[in-house]
């Protein structure tokens, strides 16, 4: 029998409903002949009594300062109740045994960067021999363990980071070559655009790893591009269903799209991020420039703070942040002097801020923080190679009054940086420009 | 009193440290690849043009209406105060000239560049890749004329003669093997 990993989502395993559903389904599958392998998140979101949020919210009532470590180990309760709960509930539901697991005993070995740790290695003999003796195996989610070695203890619990329970269920599709990963959740597949903001959007029967992982990325909140990447490096189909719809099919994530008007204009759907931040730098001396951008990039990475849109004139330096961390970001950058030491020539001392404690010698940068910002982004597999895009991007923006403040692309996106208020307009204008509303199903293959 | 940056972030493990936790020899790839800069590669064969504009760029349609109708597919797209920046295949320059020329533009090109295009999975969980490159180039001595960015890579604007320093410079700075340099320029 070929192995079937279902991984239930947090909203698929919150009430005796959802729970009943997916163990339903998990039996239906090993009826139908597969080898199911039951991958689950936490029960529910935050104030849930269970949901992983509300696990971390006691210690936070105690105090900031938790040990990664132990609050690890505190986060993976959550999978591991959820785990027992649905190892129960599928052996009472179909009479087929079980097994639940916890991600360290189905084999999932991480290194020890706690709370993001990545997986190292799988052992999936625990799983496989469950598996040959005719049970259903139901994993925990998002964890797994160091080796015994380290930490000096019989392995130390870690958790995978966002998005973890995507991950396990891709890593074990992969270490068990599964038939396909199925990921359940609320929605009915991958859709063309956040269905909050345009009412068309439509579930796309068809996707590519490369698309997904951009759409994930860009904000879309969809399958982990993590879960993704594991996908297809290892060339596992993945897909995604809504536990409780009837509609089977899902959105499928494959590595070659489908040969359909899908395609036509090389766009597959629209993204839009959270609220980020602009920021810009202008330094009066250009020769000074490059080391006082080094300089800043170095001094927001030591913050732990990532930039993007980075664009540089011989006097500027921009970029964007998340707004969630705008305060840590000017918080390194603003009120700082920054020695710069050109070879041959003397030392030149630069203030960034308010003129207010700058020493007397020291030349002022000027640090422009400007109003909120959204990301929006047509995604499609290998678009920055189709003419026209940025044309007709431009168009649908410009054309509802919708000023462009930044522009960046990758391989398979193009992406504008646009006022946070307009953001649900300039998704409807670009869902509308690139007619993604118009795909007639019956010609989108799989 | 002068602020100190922070430490940097905590948790990550280096090329070493992450194959001997996997248990693995040096350059061999655990189950999920280690964190930070993977490969690099160039694109040469494009022209960077200037097009001023009294203040931040509008009527971007304006400019690349026209250009997409001449099949002439632009690149690297930048918004600057006074100026729109952006590339295009150095074969499609002079069409790409004359359609703007035509509408009144007047470009200001820089012609034989590169992209220089620094792969990083994950890229934007690990605060630092930017910093980094800028700064390899910088001790290289390669301008840098232009960036762009994604969540899984870096593309540095740069003139084609810089290349191999470029690429030399950043294998070196991300410890990527020796073969990695060799032969980076690839056409897309």
């Amino acid at each position: 029998m070929k192995p079937l990993i279902m991984k239930f989502g947090g909203t698929s395993v919150q009430a005796p409903e959802q729970r009943r559903r997916a163990a339903e389904r998990a039996v239906q599958a090993k009826a139908d002949g597969f080898a199911p392998v039951v991958v689950v998140s936490a029960m529910g979101r935050k104030g849930e009594p269970y949901a992983t949020d509300t696990l971390v919210g006691l210690l936070d009532q105690i105090g900031p300062r938790v040990q990664p470590r132990e609050k690890d180990l505190l986060m993976a309760c959550g999978e591991i109740i959820s785990t027992v709960i649905m190892a129960h509930l599928i052996q009472t539901v179909g009479a087929y045994p079980t097994v639940a697991l916890t991600g360290g005993q189905a084999g999932l070995l991480t290194d020890r960067a706690f709370g993001k740790a990545r997986i190292l290695a799988i052992d999936p003999a625990r799983v496989e021999r469950a598996l040959t003796e005719g049970k259903i195996p139901v994993v925990a989610g998002f964890q797994g363990t160091t080796r015994s070695a380290d930490e000096r203890e019989h392995g130390a619990v870690t958790t995978l980071g966002r998005g973890g329970s995507d991950t396990t269920a891709s890593a074990l599709g992969a270490a068990l070559h599964a038939a396909e990963v199925q990921i359940f959740s609320d929605v009915p597949g991958i859709m063309t655009a956040d269905p909050s903001i345009v009412p068309q959007a439509r579930t796309l029967r068809a996707i590519t790893y490369q698309e997904i992982c951009e759409m994930a990325h860009l904000g879309a909140r969809v399958l982990h591009p993590r879960s993704a990447e594991i996908a297809m490096d290892y060339g596992i189909p993945l897909r995604v269903l809504d536990t409780m719809g009837t509609d089977d099919r899902g959105t499928l994530i494959v590595r070659e799209p489908p040969r359909s008007r899908e395609r036509e204009h090389g766009v597959t759907a629209v993204a839009n991020s959270e609220v980020v931040a602009p920021l810009s730098l202008t330094v009066g001396q250009a020769a000074d420039k490059p080391y006082i951008e080094r300089e800043t990039l170095i001094r927001l990475a030591h913050a732990g703070v990532s930039v993007y849109f980075v664009s540089a004139t011989p006097q500027t330096l921009s970029f964007v942040v998340d707004k969630e961390v705008l305060e840590t970001a000017r918080d390194a950058l603003q009120d700082v002097h920054i020695h710069v030491q050109r070879p041959g020539r003397a030392t030149a001392e630069y203030f960034v801020g308010p003129e207010g404690s700058r020493r007397p010698d020291a030349k002022l940068i000027s640090l422009w923080i400007g109003s909120d910002c959204v990301v929006v982004s047509v995604i499609g597999r290998g678009l920055r190679h189709v003419p026209g895009v940025m044309a007709r991007m431009a168009e649908a923006l410009e054309g509802a009054g919708i000023e462009i403040l930044q522009v960046a692309g990758s391989s398979n996106a193009l992406s504008c940086l646009v006022p946070a208020e307009r953001r649900d307009e300039a998704v409807i204008r670009l869902h509308d420009k690139f007619h993604l509303h118009l795909v007639d199903e019956d010609q989108v293959a799989v | 009193m002068e602020k100190r940056p922070a430490a940097p972030s905590e948790g990550w493990l280096g090329p070493d440290e992450y194959w001997a936790a996997a248990g693995l020899r040096r350059g061999e790839m655990g189950f999920e690849p280690p964190r930070g800069v993977t490969r690099i590669e160039a694109r040469p064969g494009l022209d960077h043009f200037v097009l001023p504009t009294p203040g931040p760029p509008k009527d971007l349609a304006r400019v690349f209406r026209p250009l997409t109708d001449a099949g002439v597919s632009v690149d690297l797209v930048k918004l600057h105060e006074n100026g729109l920046h952006f590339a295009l295949s150095s074969s499609e320059a002079p069409r790409a000239q004359q359609v703007l020329a035509g509408l009144g533009y007047q470009l200001q090109p820089t012609p034989n560049c590169a992209i220089i295009t620094v792969y990083a999975p994950d890229m934007r969980s690990i605060p630092g890749i930017m910093g980094r490159i800028v700064s390899a180039l910088q001790h290289a001595g390669v301008a840098i004329l232009e960036t762009d960015d994604s969540y899984n890579c870096v593309f540095c604007l740069i003139e084609c003669d810089q290349t191999r320093a470029a690429c030399a410079a950043l294998a070196s700075e991300f410890g990527l093997e020796a073969e990695a340099t060799e032969g980076p320029i690839v056409e897309w």
